[in-house]
């Protein structure tokens, strides 16, 4: 019996094909789950993980240069001639420079259409409300010892005040912009 | 068991970083920002994914994409590495760059967590290794001193059951592992402490609870007692008793109920030669609440519905 290591490739979906190979070794090693059991009377464990991961990695070979043939797919338009290729890819809108989640979220939290942020506060200090905090603590965000200076407040009790009135609202407000 | 920093390597588990993962963590880092916090979601997301993949290979299943880490506005606003582990709650899986040997976990996420993975990112190996958990957070810093083999992790999902339905007992539907309290208790804690006027009506049991080291020499039990109330709602009392001679609680052990979202909501503490401790809850049928017991930087946790 032989023992080696296994097949090693330089490429941006090496990692994918190792690890579907990994699962595979998982499931099949002691019991047939997703393929036939390993069999050792056949080979040496390297050589049958080698054969799958192989296998795989020619998969991620052939779906990304079917992708590719799409991709690179040439418009040509009849007034330009076919030596002016468009890329579709070039006319897709440039990642903003300025990502919007935190706009978007700033502007939620500045709003406050019904009031509910500038409202629960924590009991004796109207001042330290969810709108603050949550406002306080977008990136770059104030340190929580920070805050506790500022507001006379323990860090403790700032961050339990976060953790239960804050956090559940920026969670319910990301749900409702959907999973991006 | 923790082990030192020679042994990392041999308890340790290396994984690919897979295509997906980068591609996932390229575009939650775009979102941000600032370049500080782009290279922490990008990390963060990193992380989860090794996790994912180790708990896939091990047939383990997962919600990837129920945690905090996969919520823009989270993300955003926490320094977040959340898994879903179905039916059984959130892991922290914290990235640690090579060289370093411990992580700063934020405040937002030391509590309403089942247990921390600590998952070193090695970028130019493109690799993940994941070097082991602990169950609990007791400060801000984690250090791969503190670490419990991965296997441990296996073990500790498999203790980590189903909430226990109480609304269930009242119809004699009980989960295993609780018992009568005449098996726990001596009958005089049995009579001591649950000595209530709607006796009769309610159920009240027990399960053994083990906090490892810390506690040898003291075992104890969770007990609990459910009573309906009305229709809807019940009551819950929890009572924490010592089982074996002296019959005395260890000093500082500590009895917590946390509620659905993982913020505390009640907290009673062991003193000296204390019989038990207890905290009584109500709530509606279908509300979940969580019991932590502790001591020193054991916990265990047991998830109730109403």
């Amino acid at each position: 019996m032989k023992s080696g290591k296994l097949w090693k490739e330089n490429n941006p979906y090496y990692g994918d094909a190792l690890q579907q190979t990994w699962l595979y070794f998982t499931r099949n090693i002691c019991e047939a789950t997703t393929g036939a059991k390993y069999d050792a009377e056949i080979s040496s464990v390297t050589t049958w993980l080698n054969a799958y991961l192989r296998k795989r990695l020619l998969d991620f070979r052939l779906s990304s240069s079917d992708e590719e043939k799409q991709r690179v797919k040439p418009c040509f338009s009849k007034e330009q001639g076919p030596d002016q290729e468009i890329d579709p890819l070039d006319n897709l809108p440039a990642p903003p420079d300025i990502p919007p989640i935190l706009e978007i979220t700033r502007n939620w939290a500045t709003t406050d259409l019904d009031g509910e942020l500038r409202h629960v506060h924590i009991q004796g200090y109207p001042k330290v409300n969810c709108q603050v905090l949550i406002l306080r603590r977008l990136p770059p965000e104030t340190p929580w010892e920070t805050l506790a200076t500022e507001f006379g407040l323990s860090i403790s009790t700032l961050n339990n005040f976060y953790r239960r009135q804050c956090m559940p609202r920026l969670r319910k407000f990301g749900e409702s912009q959907g999973y991006i | 068991m923790t082990y030192s920093t020679q042994e990392i390597e041999d308890y340790s588990l290396p994984l690919p970083i897979t295509q997906t993962a980068d591609i996932t963590a390229q575009r939650f880092s775009l979102q941000q920002p600032n370049p500080q916090k782009a290279e922490q979601v990008r990390l963060n997301t990193l992380a989860v994914y090794a996790v994912n993949d180790y708990l896939q290979l091990m047939g383990i299943p997962t919600e990837l994409t129920a945690g905090d880490s996969w919520n823009p506005v989270m993300r955003l606003c926490t320094d977040v590495a959340d898994l879903e582990v179905t039916g059984k709650g959130r892991l922290e899986c914290r990235p640690l760059k090579t060289s370093s040997y411990s992580c700063h976990l934020p405040l937002e996420v030391q509590e309403d967590r089942i247990g921390y993975v600590l998952i070193q990112i090695d970028e130019a190996y493109r690799e993940a290794t994941i070097l082991g958990f602990t169950k609990t957070a007791v400060t801000g810093e984690l250090h791969i001193r503190q670490l419990q083999p991965l296997e441990n992790l296996l073990q500790h999902l498999s203790e980590i059951g189903q909430p226990v339905q109480l609304s269930q007992w009242l119809q004699g539907i009980v989960e295993a592992g609780w018992q009568s309290l005449e098996t726990l208790l001596r009958p005089e804690a049995t009579a001591l402490a649950f000595n209530f006027r709607s006796e009769g009506l309610g159920t009240r049991l027990g399960k053994p609870i083990d906090l490892g080291i810390q506690i040898a020499g003291h075992p104890i039990a969770l007990i609990v007692a459910v009573t309906p109330e009305s229709e809807q709602r019940i009551k819950v009392l929890l009572q924490v008793h010592p089982t074996t001679h002296p019959y005395c609680l260890p000093e500082n052990l500590q009895l917590i109920v946390l509620d659905e979202n993982g913020a505390k909501f009640l907290e009673t503490q062991a003193r000296n030669a204390d019989n038990y401790i207890q905290l009584e809850v109500w709530g509606n049928v279908g509300e979940r609440f969580c019991v932590k017991i502790t001591l020193a930087d054991a916990t265990i946790t047991e998830v109730f519905v109403f």
